[in-house]
């Protein structure tokens, strides 16, 4: 390790004990460094909404999540600028799903009240219109995200197949557990889904 | 009931289903015995349902493997009646699955509050294992109810899931659909205007593979097995029945 690794390796040490205690001026260094790559980030994953996706505003309430979150000490477990970097990109790919889906919403009800065109419905219902893109991009990132959060292969296992519309019973027969196991499972699955879909205070 | 702890109770859950699965029989009260008493009665109905299943999945015919048995074993603890139905419903599932598939009837032979219970049962039926039908024509070509060409072929609408809703048009239909409904699980109706009845066979389910048929009119003509079904005569069939409406045959499949 040369000088200058060194002694950017010692600054995110410090950045990060700041981080850890919450400290406003570490806080707002982050803030300066990082909010701009979120903004492009939430961006580039919002890049099929029909309006171009409010990627400003998805990293804006990310930072406030992350700030909020070390104020209350949250952060001990962050190490290094790699666990850094994964928890700011990991906060801001969930809000650029809940601004997605409030985008989708949006677009939706203007479009209810906007609708004197006759041809508007037949439109619709030939093509695939941007809003069934836009929603089926959020149910898959909701998707993978629920994957990637699910802690084991059973749980994962029971989400893909319920997806495939299999019933409880095959479920339990084809993993070689319990109806009541699978059950007990899809309460975990739904307390999951519930954490990644639910707005926080800030939004 | 209340919701388990996945980090504590979890793992006494997991202990109790893994000894199971390995036919170990493990000793229900032992089980429940070291968790927090506030969640000893749901825990211990949980397992008495594991254990039931258990029973049937690995054939185990030498005990009790009722519902009836378990409420009679957890006598000790305050179960609410909310314990009991879902035991009852469980049993059924699970000898539906795994065991002598007993029709709604023989599961509440003999209980009270049938009534309520068998739309529990009806539910619990459907939900864990539907059945779809479908319409073919003679050469076996697959209907399509959505094209127009097929409608006017053979003028009907099927409500192709068991208790699930149908998209009705018509304010008449849809009030007669609701006169049926309430009897029946399935209901098979016309949609041309000059009908005499617009619901001319009804399904209702017994089991996870009976029926009783219900034809309602003498149009179009119904054959099950090679047999005219009488009007308005309850007449049992199986999921594997050939069904014959007309020129063409209606077939069930089940989607587990």
């Amino acid at each position: 390790m040369n000088n200058e690794d060194k002694s950017r390796s010692d600054d995110y040490a410090a950045l990060i004990a700041g981080v850890q205690r919450g400290d406003p001026q570490a806080l707002s260094e982050i803030f300066e460094r990082y909010f701009s790559q979120l903004v492009a980030y939430a961006q580039r994953r919002m890049v099929h909404n029909p309006m171009g996706g409010d990627g400003e505003g998805a990293a804006a309430s990310a930072m406030r999540s992350f700030i909020r979150c070390a104020t209350l000490g949250r952060f001990c477990h962050l190490q290094s600028r790699e666990d850094l970097v994964r928890m700011l990109l990991k906060i801001v790919v969930r809000k650029a799903i809940k601004y997605s889906k409030r985008d989708a919403v949006y677009r939706h009800v203007s479009n209810l009240t906007d609708s004197d065109s006759s041809n508007r419905l037949a439109d619709e219902k030939l093509f695939p219109t941007p809003d069934v893109a836009q929603q089926a991009l959020i149910v898959q990132e909701t998707l993978e995200l629920l994957l990637t959060r699910l802690r084991n292969d059973i749980l994962r296992s029971i989400v893909l197949m319920q997806l495939e519309g299999y019933a409880t019973p095959h479920i339990a027969q084809s993993l070689d557990i319990s109806t009541r196991s699978v059950r007990y499972n899809l309460k975990q699955i739904r307390q999951t889904m519930k954490s990644i879909t639910e707005p926080d205070d800030d939004d | 009931m209340i919701e388990f702890d996945d980090s504590t109770d979890g793992e006494v859950w997991r202990q109790f289903e893994s000894a199971w699965k390995r036919g170990k029989r493990p000793c229900l009260w032992d089980a429940v015995s070291e968790v927090n008493p506030a969640i000893r009665t749901d825990l211990a109905a949980e397992f008495a349902m594991i254990e039931l299943e258990w029973r049937w999945r690995l054939d185990i015919s030498d005990e009790p493997r009722t519902a009836a048995h378990f409420i009679q074993l957890l006598s000790p603890l305050s179960l609410q009646p909310e314990h009991f139905v879902s035991m009852l419903e469980h049993e059924f599932i699970v000898r539906s699955q795994w065991g002598d598939a007993p029709t709604i009837d023989q599961m509440l032979d003999g209980l009270p509050a049938q009534n309520q219970l068998r739309d529990i049962l009806q539910v619990g039926l459907n939900e864990n294992f539907p059945i779809h039908c479908r319409l073919r024509s003679d050469e076996s070509n697959e209907l399509d109810e959505n094209e127009d060409d097929n409608e006017q072929v053979f003028p009907l609408n099927i409500h192709t899931q068991f208790k699930q809703s149908v998209k009705i048009e018509s304010a008449e239909t849809d009030a007669e659909l609701q006169r049926h409904g309430l009897t029946t699980t399935c209901v098979l109706f016309s949609t041309t205007p000059e009908a005499k009845n617009v619901v001319f066979l009804e399904l209702q389910r017994l089991s996870i593979n009976r029926l009783n048929l219900y034809a309602r009119s003498q149009e179009p003509i119904c054959l099950l097995d090679g047999r005219l079904l009488n009007v308005d005569v309850e007449t049992p069939a199986s999921l594997t029945s050939q069904l014959r409406i007309g020129d063409h045959f209606l077939k069930f499949h089940r989607h587990f």
